[in-house]
């Protein structure tokens, strides 16, 4: 599908953002190829394992992108560094955190089912991520919020790092919770501590596939945002000039609100 | 005027509006009561299930309560231009949130005081240790209460209010639910010394988030 | 399900999830290219 030939401006150029795109084609093409056929199905898991090749990478993601919207929260905050750069990049990186977690939880599920034989356990990371998915989903929603430019961005900022500083607080109450009762053998998350060979180049490759897409994704929603922000603000723009002009056409309504 | 009287000022201001309307008392208060008779509808009210999951009930209950609690703490602010006379007032935004949040906090201690005996009632709970239950609670009710205005604040000019703060608030006070029902199980059932690690969490988030909230306050106010 | 089947679900499920998301931007620029002056 070939892409708009003009777009927002965004985090980089298009050629980089179409080089970062391919790039991750060709390693999302060799995880297919590495994770589902050449590495070896877990002696103790089967081919269950190969699910690992991209649960583990979406988790990652999922925390590198929610760290993107803590930073860029932050520095849309922080005066000197004040820019809607910040805050458009927040809310990419957020959108994509979420699509990301969800992805974690989903697989997770689905590695679980065959392997620990429940769709769900209430296992210290299981939850976590849980709980996190619902904080940046609730982000989002504010970010859903009509509002002026900057009343939203300081608004979601501040969201995001409040978030930001309960998710260690969530991940520490919850561990030391499911430590306290964790039944050690059947619900073992490191079920497979030592990864060997190509199972461990599956894993890599799955990170590194996964970043590059993430960045290639995060200037698309970036660019979508800039052009989603100029469309409000012309909308806004005619909404008021039609209201200008209803004024005047109608000598009765002159001097009764607008 | 320093921070704590203004703090006082407008705790005793949300106070008062309280005591006058007593929406605690008439209306919070037989929600969770109401709540509490709906979860024995819903589980069998065998007595062993309902008094061993009470603590949790207790505290899923608190926190539905705490959400009216926010809602009811910013809506006194929305008529005749309040929150703008807030604004203009010269408060310091960090003394307006205090106040704020204690305020709310008083409510809520009102209100879990009167739920307790709710649950002693219905679901025979004996309460054997009480200074790790009750510093567990306050700590509880503290963090609750201002995280709850923090997030109050956050959502007071948007229409959607009422239903956008429970989805903000809940996943932020998951570790107060956590705490404060491992405190009071271990404070009603179990080894009352496993209760102190969790009153130290629910006191760290606690005073996390009074200073979160006295920082980030005003800067929400003025945009609202 | 066998193993392999659950192993395909999530695969597929994650194609489509990520495919169906870079398509969904690409259409909303699509869009608002259109609406511009």
């Amino acid at each position: 599908m070939s892409e708009p030939v003009s777009m927002g401006e965004g985090l980089m150029s298009p050629v980089v953002r179409r080089v970062f795109g391919v790039l991750a084609l060709f390693a999302l093409a060799a995880l297919v190829v590495v994770g589902l056929f050449v590495a070896p199905p877990d002696e103790v898991q089967g081919d269950a394992q190969r699910l690992m090749y991209i649960h583990v990478p979406a988790a990652w993601l999922a925390y590198l992108a929610f760290g993107v919207t803590a930073v860029s929260s932050a520095l849309y905050l922080w005066p000197r560094t004040r820019s809607f750069v910040w805050d458009r990049v927040a809310g990419a990186s957020a959108e994509l955190g979420v699509i990301f977690t969800g992805l974690t939880l989903l697989l997770g599920s689905m590695w679980g089912r065959p392997v620990w034989g429940v769709w769900w356990a209430w296992d210290a990371r299981l939850v976590t991520t849980a709980v996190l998915f619902f904080l940046y989903l609730g982000y989002l929603a504010l970010r859903r919020v009509p509002a002026a430019l900057d009343v939203r961005a300081k608004r979601c900022a501040i969201a995001a790092m409040i978030a930001f500083v309960d998710v260690p607080i969530v991940h520490f109450s919850v561990t030391w919770w499911r430590t306290l009762h964790q039944k050690a053998t059947v619900f073992n998350p490191d079920l497979n501590a030592e990864i060997h060979g190509t199972m461990a180049l599956a894993l890599w490759i799955g990170v590194l596939a996964f970043t590059l897409l993430y960045v290639y994704l995060l200037d698309l929603r970036y660019r979508l945002e800039v052009i989603e922000e100029d469309r409000e603000e012309r909308e806004l723009e005619a909404a008021i000039a039609d209201r200008v002009q209803g004024g005047m056409a109608s000598p009765e309504t002159v001097g009764v609100g607008s | 005027m320093s921070v704590f009287q203004e703090a006082a000022l407008v705790a005793g201001k949300d106070l008062r509006i309280e005591a006058r309307a007593r929406v605690i008392s008439q209306q919070i208060l037989p929600f969770g009561l109401i709540v509490l008779l709906l979860f024995a509808f819903a589980l069998d009210p065998d007595r062993g299930v309902l008094q061993r999951v009470a603590p949790g009930l207790f505290w899923i209950t608190v926190l539905l309560a705490s959400l009216l609690g926010v809602s009811r703490a910013f809506s006194v602010e929305a008529e005749n231009g309040a929150r703008d006379g807030l604004r203009l007032s010269g408060l310091d935004g960090s003394s307006i949130f205090l106040g704020k949040a204690v305020a709310l906090a008083v409510e809520l201690l009102v209100f879990e005081a009167l739920l307790t005996v709710g649950v002693v009632v219905l679901f025979d709970v004996r309460l054997a240790s009480l200074p790790a239950l009750v510093l567990g609670t306050i700590a509880a009710t503290v963090g609750l209460a201002a995280a709850g205005t923090l997030y109050g604040v956050l959502a007071a000019g948007i229409r959607a209010r009422e239903t956008l703060v429970p989805v903000l608030l809940l996943p932020i006070v998951a570790p107060v639910l956590l705490g404060a029902t491992r405190a009071w199980e271990a404070s009603i059932d179990g080894v009352p010394g496993d209760a102190w690690p969790w009153v130290a969490l629910l006191g760290i988030f606690a005073v996390l988030f009074v200073g979160i909230g006295m920082l980030a306050f005003g800067p929400l106010l003025e945009e609202s | 399900m066998t193993d392999a089947g659950f192993v395909i679900a999530g695969w597929v499920i994650t194609g489509v999830v990520l495919l169906g998301y870079w398509l969904s931007i690409l259409w909303r620029i699509r869009r608002g290219e259109r609406s511009e002056p």
